[in-house]
């Protein structure tokens, strides 16, 4: 697996190294210490997931994350920030983040949210989730990861492509190109896709998808 | 609110204070002063031809309207030094004193009987005369001279009408005396407005000093704020950095006496992490800086989470763990901060209970909801219980062991629910148990998805954004995030190109960092702008955190966001504008 990290902090950057050397032996690591760096490693090379700090001089906060976005489209982006308010999380998921992890978080919880990760979930911080689905029944603790075969069995197998672009943060035409078929149809499975997951927009589905523990790939 | 450190109306002085004192008095005196000068003028009737009194009452009535008139205007006649405008004052007084000593030409023709009422008539405009002059003796003498000289000197010549001449005499002789007297009163009355100007004075300066020491104190707090803002995101850092460490040490194959060291530097950790928490939000409550974000949320929810996060440490203590909310509550709290005095009381009520239980209970309470923390543990002494919300207060730890925490859980629980408004309760028996009861509002139901449906883009197609910013890589960043949104942009580095980009086309908003290169900022680009269009919309992006910085911009009138820049916010500000 080939991850990118982004962040400003060397030091932070070797923990992370070593965490993620312990979780998973077979990472292949990048480092980048500011988004620009980061920018023109993803045009070099393609990465399985990308961690970003939104706190970095230059580039930086939701602008970094909404060019990463741009350019590196095939990659899921997670963002890792010393920043965990609620509005903060949804904000980033909303601009194309497939994950939020707490920089505060205990150790145990870091682990874990890694693991899901890793494991192609979302991990999101609970307090972001309450704020996001009050309105739902309580939302549990996410369970292990699974795929989205398992999870939502109605979905066609070209609408669980589209649930993956979706998540991921693709426009419609950029899934349509991907997948070579219509626009419109791509809205279509769109819709199928969100009405599946409860939800009325990408954010909000990615909200359900980590309710759901739902495995990307 | 700006507060003038001085009294309404004080002058610099003593002079400006007369002239305004004889503005207000001037104001006053003419109508009683015609009416006894038509009295005089109605005893002289037929003893003095009627055109002379009616030239006279004619020039008493003018010399009236142009005293008040011009001393009406005088405190604010800047052309003139106050000198010179005093003189003028001096001048009316000398006028209005000779028109009304003229009376006196009638006297010889008068008998005893009205020689006297005129007289009273003429003493009582002297009197009067030491009040509306402060008894300053320049414009007191300038009156007193032209009635009250002539009139002792008629009483002492004119011959006794009924009498020997003796009481005509006398009477000379007490006028005389009763001037001497009036001149006595206005050196004193003159001292007394003198003395009262000046502590009004002292009272405006000492003002002033109070004024500017509280703004000292004001800075010294916010450069504190702005201290620890900076302090918290440099020492968080580290101690992320750290945590991570931890979590990578943990992971590894580590024999047993390894494996506990790491444990306990770990919970070294969380425990520092705590703390610093602690500290900084003590010190960001008391700055003010906490904004409260209400939105209406599910309380079972909430509480329920906090209660599976606080039970296991419960049960490790051996205490049994209560919990009880309806599962329809819907509360409007500011979720993060509520949470966070729940889970200080619920962590206080564990770590002071050895036997027994904790319970978390949520209970309907007409419009609101009354969250009770409670426990069994060894309770509040009565004395205390007043001091458990002073900071770095700590029952039963005298030797203030730092394992124990810093004391400020119950300060910052305190403070979270009065910025909030949450009434909180304690109760406490020693040896029985404590129970803080919080109330917090309840929120329609119907109120609970809030405006999380903002429309995806759509209305901001063609909107045409200006985005001023110094560094290139922002200003790419911003041009990317708008035109995901449908919008236009034009990019500038500062001032001078804003204002030229402005001209060549008219943008619908401009979006300007606040700190631009040298002395240039976000305020002096809108400002430009306007200059051009007065009436364009503009939002400041800052990376400042400063409460002072914020209010400037309040003042300005425009909107400020804040690095990184939400998303969600900016669309909302976005969507307002209407392209032309």
């Amino acid at each position: 697996m080939k991850i990118l990290l982004v962040d400003d902090h060397a030091l932070f950057r070797e923990g992370m190294k070593l965490l993620l050397r312990g979780l998973d032996a077979g990472i292949e690591m990048d480092e980048a210490g500011d988004c620009t760096r980061a920018l023109e490693l993803g045009t070099r090379k393609r990465y399985d997931l990308v961690l970003l700090d939104l706190r970095m001089p230059g580039l930086n906060g939701l602008d970094a994350l909404a060019a990463c976005r741009e350019s590196m489209a095939e990659t899921p982006i997670v963002v890792l920030s010393g920043e965990d308010d609620p509005q903060t999380v949804h904000a980033a998921i909303d601009r194309g983040a497939m994950g939020f992890i707490p920089k505060s978080s205990t150790p145990d919880v870091l682990v874990r949210a890694m693991r899901i990760v890793l494991a192609r979930g979302i991990f999101l911080p609970l307090p972001a989730f309450d704020a996001a689905s009050h309105g739902a029944q309580n939302a549990p603790r996410p369970p292990e990861p699974a795929a989205a075969e398992v999870l939502l069995p109605e979905l066609t197998t070209r609408q669980m492509d589209v649930l993956r672009c979706v998540i991921l943060g693709k426009p419609n035409k950029v899934i349509a190109r991907e997948l070579d078929i219509a626009e419109n149809t791509v809205k279509v499975h769109v819709s199928a896709v969100l009405r599946a997951l409860n939800a009325r927009n990408r954010t909000e589905a990615v909200y359900e998808a980590a309710k759901l523990g739902l495995r990307l790939g | 609110m700006k507060q003038d450190a001085r009294p309404q109306g004080a002058t610099d002085s003593l002079e400006e204070e007369l002239l305004r004192l004889l503005s207000v008095q001037g104001r006053r005196v003419p109508i009683p002063v015609f009416l006894a000068a038509i009295m005089i003028a109605a005893m002289a009737q037929g003893r003095v031809p009627t055109a002379v009194l009616a030239a006279w009452l004619v020039l008493v009535a003018t010399v009236l309207a142009v005293r008040w008139v011009l001393l009406t205007r005088l405190p604010t006649l800047s052309g003139l030094s106050t000198r010179n405008r005093l003189r003028i004052a001096i001048t009316l007084s000398a006028f209005n004193g000779v028109t009304h000593g003229l009376s006196l030409a009638f006297f010889p023709y008068l008998p005893l009987y009205e020689r006297a009422i005129q007289s009273m008539l003429l003493i009582g405009g002297c009197t009067g005369s030491v009040a509306t002059t402060a008894g300053y003796k320049p414009l007191f003498l300038a009156y007193l001279v032209p009635t009250l000289v002539p009139l002792v000197v008629l009483w002492a010549v004119s011959p006794g009408v009924a009498h020997e001449g003796w009481i005509e005499i006398s009477v000379a002789g007490v006028f005389a005396l009763f001037g001497v007297l009036l001149l006595a009163l206005a050196g004193d009355a003159f001292r007394l407005f003198r003395e009262s100007f000046e502590i009004r004075l002292q009272q405006a300066e000492l003002n002033r000093q109070l004024r500017s020491a509280l703004d000292q104190a004001e800075a010294a707090n916010r450069a504190k704020t702005r201290f620890l803002a900076s302090a918290s995101h440099d020492l968080r850092q580290p101690i992320h950095t750290l945590s991570l460490f931890g979590a990578a040490l943990a992971m590894r194959p580590l024999d047993d006496d390894s494996r506990e060291i790491a444990k306990h530097m770990n919970t070294a950790l969380q425990s520092l992490a705590t703390q610093l928490d602690a500290l900084l939000d003590i010190s960001k409550l008391d700055a003010g800086v906490f904004r409260v974000n209400r939105s209406a949320v599910k309380l079972r929810t909430i509480l329920e989470r906090l209660y599976r996060e606080f039970a296991p440490s419960a049960h490790a203590k051996g205490l049994d763990m209560i919990f009880d909310c309806p599962a329809d509550a819907i509360v409007d709290i500011d979720q993060p901060l509520f949470e966070r005095i729940v889970r200080n009381l619920l962590d206080n009520a564990i770590k002071y209970t050895d036997t027994g239980r904790v319970a978390l209970r949520a209970v309907p309470a007409h419009g609101a909801f009354e969250i009770a923390i409670s426990d069994s543990g060894r309770g509040i002494p009565e004395a205390e219980q007043e001091r458990v919300f002073e900071e770095f207060y700590q029952l039963d730890n005298p030797e203030r062991d730092r394992t124990k925490g810093l004391g400020l859980g119950l300060a910052i629980v305190k403070r979270l629910a009065d910025l909030m408004g949450i009434t909180l309760r304690m109760s406490s028996s020693p040896g029985r148990g404590t129970e803080f009861v919080l109330s917090v509002p309840s929120a329609a139901a119907a109120a609970t998805r809030p405006a999380e449906t903002a429309p995806e883009t759509g209305p901001m197609r063609s909107l045409h954004v200006l985005v001023v910013d110094d560094e290139a890589a922002i200003r790419l960043g911003m041009k990317t995030l708008l035109e995901a949104m449908g919008c236009r942009a034009t990019l500038a580095d500062g001032t001078a190109s804003a204002v030229a980009a402005a001209q060549a086309e008219q943008p619908d908003l401009v979006l300007a960092d606040l700190r631009l290169r040298g002395q240039d900022d976000g305020f002096a680009t809108v400002r430009a702008i306007r200059e051009l269009y007065p009436r364009m919309r503009a939002i400041l992006i800052s990376g400042d955190i400063a409460a002072e910085r914020l209010r400037e911009a309040e003042e300005a009138g425009l909107p400020m966001l804040h690095k990184p820049v939400p998303f969600e916010l900016l669309k909302r500000e976005i969507a307002q504008v209407q392209p032309r």
